[in-house]
């Protein structure tokens, strides 16, 4: 069994998270030995919710896997898909099946995903969210009526540390860390300044919150390119561009994952955030690799 | 009340043989409400005109159908006829059977004869009567600018007896006027400027001061400015000075320096004002305070007056030239020198230089065309400077009558020839306002206000503003001012109401002469300015072209209707050409672009349709290039033509 | 204003299909203004039909027309007569004037010739832009004047999202800007950044209940 989340949040020193992509269908096996391949070298395990707004099988269906193999599941649940009444239902359905982290995001657009005639939904925003998953947390649904069985979720958001404009950004950031959370996972990041600025920010909100850098290895210079162009909040400096042009073809991921490392260790030596989360995604047999080179195994 | 034409030939004495004329008339005099068919040898001569003048008044005609030379020579000369008769001078159609029908094309042409002459009685129907009125205008100009030339405009037209407003931002003029006929306002600005030519409302603000004038015509003539730029991103670096910072350094300091450099073209090339203060600073410097004097440049402007004899005085005095290419590189040193390298062209190779002092200045438009420029819609050019970059409106005109450029304001003109500007606008300003009135054509386009629905499309695309927002009967309407309309009619093709009606090329009447040509035809819509010229200019040359064209006259390229393409096309034309003024040198500006964006949509709109794309296409092309007008009708002919 | 634009030719070319006389009727007020159905456009739209019926070697008989106004009874039933002589009436009005126009010959198939697609304004000639989408309940003072509602693309109240690409552009369409970035240069302008601060709960979606209806009283 896995330590809770919540409790590692408090003891642990460097925390490290990582992220799993679920399926398109039923068949779980590959969810499952990625599972099993991560669960114990990290802290948790993310599952993504119809990630990119491409239809996949539900977070909470892999986050019961998760339980179910002994890892520590945290629940990625967008505004993009749900309404309110959706939205509080399966978080109670989530929360009696023992899952209680939960990752509040607004969600993609979706015109970016494979069904892209759907009606987006977002009758909720990240912010609003938050607000809810306290109230169902205290026993009450969102209009106040009294819960049979309330919820204990441990609440975490996410940040976009090289966001540019940043300001408007960060007026909504102190929005959600006000409404309470307790971890912050960042979108890829790769200019520690950017990153250090952010801690700031968010300290001088909230000298509790946990603050977990996003981590996602470049694995070409186009890779990096494509990135910087359609990205949003994603921005790969010229050195670490630099570093992939050149590389041949077959030696490009692990350097990805050798730039990965060293900055790891960098914002773990200078202690300039509280832990990572490594995203990985169609790659997650190469984690327990990142994990290594940047001495957290 | 039905109408009833008068109809003339003429066979030009008897040399267009190869149309029969007895045939045309015989044709002619079924054509319904023709109530008079006359045929002479040379309807010019002045015995022909009043022939044609008394059977006008005799048979009642209320309006007259030509078919003769091209109205390019003609139209003058049979308006007045008409206007003999008792008809209004509008009242007139010319078909071109000369040079678009007889000296166009080989053999026998009676059929297409007839056909124009058809078309042109068809479209007469259409015709409206144009009164002239005379318009007041107020006898005051508005000059804008105390510089150089902004005085000596004020005192220009000031002699010619207007009463002159001179308006200058500083506090002091560049020369004193003691003109009681000249007003001065200075530490003063235009905060906004409604209405048109004879008639614009000024609001003026000097210090606390609001000041609310009328003027009948603006002239702007502020100078430009050289400034000094800076060279290292935005901050400017010790040793790199602007020419008015020499200048009072030479004033005032004694001390000598070893090399001074002087940059020209550092953004863009061969300015004659840069060049100008760059040749005069140089040997100055060379003979005052310098050794080593240089001039970096790609190439020196020296056509302006007496710059030539400045150049070779300054060779000959020692100053050094270098012309250069590709980027100059400006570092400062810490001893406060600056070191300059540039390639130079003729040596092939980097060159380095370590001066004591750089100066670079360059020519920059005056600050206001930024903002005034886009406010007042009279157009600035690529490089931020007043007029648009069109042929018709050099020297001083801008695209609005009314509003003028003289000077440095409108380009890097050198003091000659701003001071040939200001004798231009002195005889444009006197011609348009001496009087107090002007004579003008009275609802050539008109808006009718019940149909207009006030969605400000025609006055967004009117491209001398000419149309104004005007309250009616608790309505705010479209309305044209006339004195400032140039009859491009490019307001009523756009119109999404229909509510704008030409008296002259009418949709009615370009329509009804669509439906009186046969199938088959390749219809040519030719502008005014240019096309119908290079089409005239092909027949006077007797290039031959197909037969298949039929020529339709507009004001302009602009003019020509999605639904005129179309109904030509509904009514059996193989292929639409829609030919105007190349690009920089249409008389309405922006007319030859609207009306490629409208083909272009045309085109589209037939792909979409399943029709070919190709039956309808632009072209621009100058007024004498009749070359192009055969190869383009020909090839259209060859691509779709039966 | 509503702004519309035509239906591809080929839609309306099948809609039309069968029918030998038809009226194209346009609207004289918001759909001329945004240049998709006056009467320039019936005139077009028209010479069109005819064109390719041509081609086709089909009849087909149209009368043109244009009603002031396409969303009232009585403007609309000026037109009755002229409806009698076809079998089918293609609309170049809104959605609202084709319904109209439908509940008042309802023997008549109408189709309608336009999408209707917003609630807009002209940035300039020929460039229309989404300002509102009647929500019923406006929060403009809250915003500094801009609308999340329809100019934030995910509808955020909390915004921006994090998607905004770099220089404030929308994550969905790099040429719009993010409403929130806007929103936030709005407010600052006017030192009311504090409202960009604030809170706010989640929407009440249902303040228009649709189909809407308003009952207004005599005044």
């Amino acid at each position: 069994m896995a330590r809770p989340f919540r409790q590692t949040l408090q003891e642990k020193d460097f925390i490290v998270t990582a992220e799993v992509g679920p399926q398109k269908g039923t068949d779980t096996r590959k969810v499952i030995e990625n599972i099993e391949l991560l669960k114990d070298k990290v802290d948790a395990l993310n599952v993504t919710d119809n990630q990119g707004s491409v239809m996949k099988y539900p977070s909470v269906g892999v986050c019961l896997l998760i339980k179910e193999h002994g890892g520590e599941p945290i629940l990625q649940m967008t505004c993009r898909d749900r309404n309110r009444l959706a939205l509080q239902a399966d978080l109670l359905f989530a929360y009696s099946r023992g899952i209680d982290n939960v990752l509040c995001l607004t969600g993609d657009s979706i015109d970016i995903g494979d069904h892209n005639e759907a009606k987006p939904v977002f009758d909720l925003d990240s912010v609003q969210l938050i607000h809810m998953v306290h109230t169902l947390n205290s026993g009450r649904d969102m209009v106040g009526n009294e819960l049979e069985g309330k919820t204990d979720f441990c609440i975490g958001t996410t940040g976009t540390p090289s966001a540019d404009p940043i300001e408007p950004q960060l007026i909504k950031f102190k929005k959600k860390l006000k409404a309470g959370v307790s971890f912050v996972q960042t979108q890829a990041v790769y200019d520690l300044d950017d990153l250090k600025r952010f801690v700031e920010f968010a300290r001088s909100v909230d000298e509790k919150v946990k603050i977990l850098a996003g981590i996602v290895p470049v694995v070409s210079a186009r890779m990096a390119e494509f990135m910087n162009e359609n990205t949003p909040g994603v921005f790969v400096p010229q050195e670490i561009i630099d570093e992939m042009k050149g590389v041949p073809r077959k030696r490009r991921v692990k350097k990805g994952i050798e730039i990965a490392a060293r900055m790891i260790r960098r914002i773990k030596e200078e202690k300039i955030c509280d832990g990572v989360h490594i995203m990985f995604i169609g790659r997650e047999e190469r984690v327990p690799e990142i994990l290594e080179s940047a001495g957290l195994l | 009340m039905r109408e009833k034409i008068a109809l003339f030939l003429c066979d030009c004495h008897h040399s267009l043989k190869n149309i029969d004329f007895d045939a045309v008339r015989e044709k002619a005099e079924k054509l319904e409400d023709v109530v008079h068919v006359g045929l002479s040898s040379a309807l010019c001569l002045k015995e022909e005109l009043e022939e044609m003048a008394s059977a006008v008044r005799e048979k009642g005609a209320d309006r007259v159908v030509i078919a003769a030379c091209s109205p390019r020579l003609s139209e003058p000369i049979f308006r007045n006829a008409i206007q003999e008769a008792g008809l209004n001078p509008n009242m007139l159609s010319i078909a071109n059977i000369r040079e678009q029908c007889s000296w166009a094309h080989e053999g026998d042409v009676t059929d297409k004869a007839i056909e124009m002459i058809r078309m042109a009685v068809s479209g007469s129907r259409s015709l409206k009567e144009i009164r002239r009125e005379e318009i007041d205008l107020t006898r005051e100009v508005l000059v804008v600018g105390g510089g150089r030339t902004g005085v000596r405009t004020a005192l220009e037209i000031s002699r010619l007896g207007l009463k002159t407003t001179l308006l200058e931002g500083t506090d002091h003029l560049h020369a004193e006027i003691n003109d009681e006929n000249v007003e001065v306002l200075t530490g003063a600005t235009l905060v906004k400027v409604e209405g048109n030519v004879g008639d614009f409302s000024v609001r003026i603000k000097k210090g606390e001061e609001e000041i609310l004038r009328r003027f009948g015509a603006i002239i702007f003539a502020e100078e430009s400015r050289m400034v000094g730029i800076p060279t290292s991103g935005s901050k400017r670096v010790s040793g790199v000075i602007s020419h008015d910072e020499l200048d009072e350094m030479i004033r005032s300091e004694t001390t000598r320096f070893e090399t001074v450099a002087f940059l020209l073209d550092l953004h863009g090339e061969g300015f004659r004002l840069s060049t100008l203060s760059a040749l005069r600073g140089a040997l100055m410097v060379k003979e005052k305070r310098a050794s080593e004097v240089y001039v970096l440049c790609k190439n020196l402007k020296v056509d302006s007056q007496g710059a030539e004899a400045l150049y070779r005085e300054a060779r000959d005095r020692g100053v050094l030239f270098l012309k250069f290419d590709g980027k100059v590189k400006i570092e400062p040193l810490e001893d406060g020198r600056v070191k300059v390298k540039a390639k130079d062209v003729l040596l092939g190779d980097e060159v380095e230089l370590t001066c004591d002092l750089v100066v670079v200045e360059e020519v920059s438009p005056p600050p206001s065309a930024e903002e005034i420029g886009p406010k007042l819609r009279v157009g600035i050019d690529s490089q931020g400077f007043y007029q648009d970059e069109n042929v018709h409106l050099y020297p001083v005109l801008s695209r609005r009558k009314g509003i003028f450029f003289v000077g440095s304001c409108r380009g890097d003109l050198d003091p000659v020839r701003a001071s040939m500007d200001v004798s231009s606008v002195a005889i444009e300003v006197y011609e348009l306002l001496s009087r107090g009135k002007m004579s003008v054509e009275i609802e050539r386009v008109k808006v009718e206000p019940d149909k207009c629905r006030s969605c400000l499309t025609c006055i967004r695309f009117c491209p001398h503003s000419a149309i104004r927002l005007t309250r009616l009967e608790e309505r705010e309407v479209a309305q044209i001012y006339d004195p400032a309309c140039d009859e491009c009619g490019l307001c009523a093709t756009v119109c999404p109401a229909k509510a704008i009606a030409l008296s002259r090329e009418s949709d009615d009447g370009i329509l009804a002469q669509i439906e009186a040509m046969e199938e088959g035809r390749i219809v040519v819509f030719c502008c005014a300015e240019s096309a119908y010229h290079a089409a005239d200019r092909a027949g006077m040359l007797k290039m031959a072209y197909p037969s298949q064209v039929r020529i339709i006259p507009v004001p302009c390229a602009g003019r020509v209707d999605t639904l005129h393409i179309l109904k030509a096309f509904e009514n059996g034309a193989t292929g639409v050409l829609v030919m105007g003024c190349p690009e920089g040198a249409c008389r309405h500006l922006e007319g030859n672009i609207r009306a490629r964006e409208r083909v272009r949509y045309v085109q589209n709109m037939l792909e979409e349709m399943g029709l070919d794309g190709k039956r309808v296409k632009m072209v621009g092309l100058g007024p004498d290039m009749a070359w192009k007008f055969v190869q383009e009708v020909s090839g259209m002919m060859k691509e779709v033509g039966k | 204003m509503i702004i519309a634009e035509r239906k591809p030719f080929q839609e309306i070319w099948e809609m039309i299909r069968g029918y030998e006389r038809i009226m194209v009727v346009g609207c004289g007020t918001c759909v001329t203004v945004c240049w998709a159905g006056g009467e320039k456009e019936v005139g077009v739209l028209s010479s069109q039909l005819r064109l390719r019926a041509a081609e086709e070697g089909r009849k087909l008989n149209i009368i043109e027309s244009v009603i002031e106004r396409q969303c009232e009874k009585e403007m609309v039933e000026e037109i009755a007569d002229k409806v009698r002589e076809v079998d089918a009436v293609l609309s170049m009005g809104c959605g609202v004037g084709v319904q109209t126009i439908a509940e008042t010959f309802e023997e008549k198939p109408v189709f309608p010739a336009l999408n209707t697609t917003f609630m807009g304004m002209p940035e300039r000639e020929g460039i229309w832009v989404e300002r509102c989408a009647a929500c019923g309940d406006c929060m403009l003072y809250w915003t500094g004047g801009i609308c999340p509602v329809v100019r934030c693309a995910k509808g955020l109240l909390n915004g921006p999202c994090g998607g905004t690409r770099r220089g404030g552009k929308c994550e969905i369409d790099p040429d719009k800007d993010c409403a929130w970035v806007l929103i936030y240069q709005r407010l600052e302008k006017q030192g009311r950044l504090d409202l960009m601060e604030r809170y706010y709960e989640p929407k009440n979606y249902r303040a228009v209940k649709r189909p809407g209806k308003i009952e207004a009283a005599i005044r």
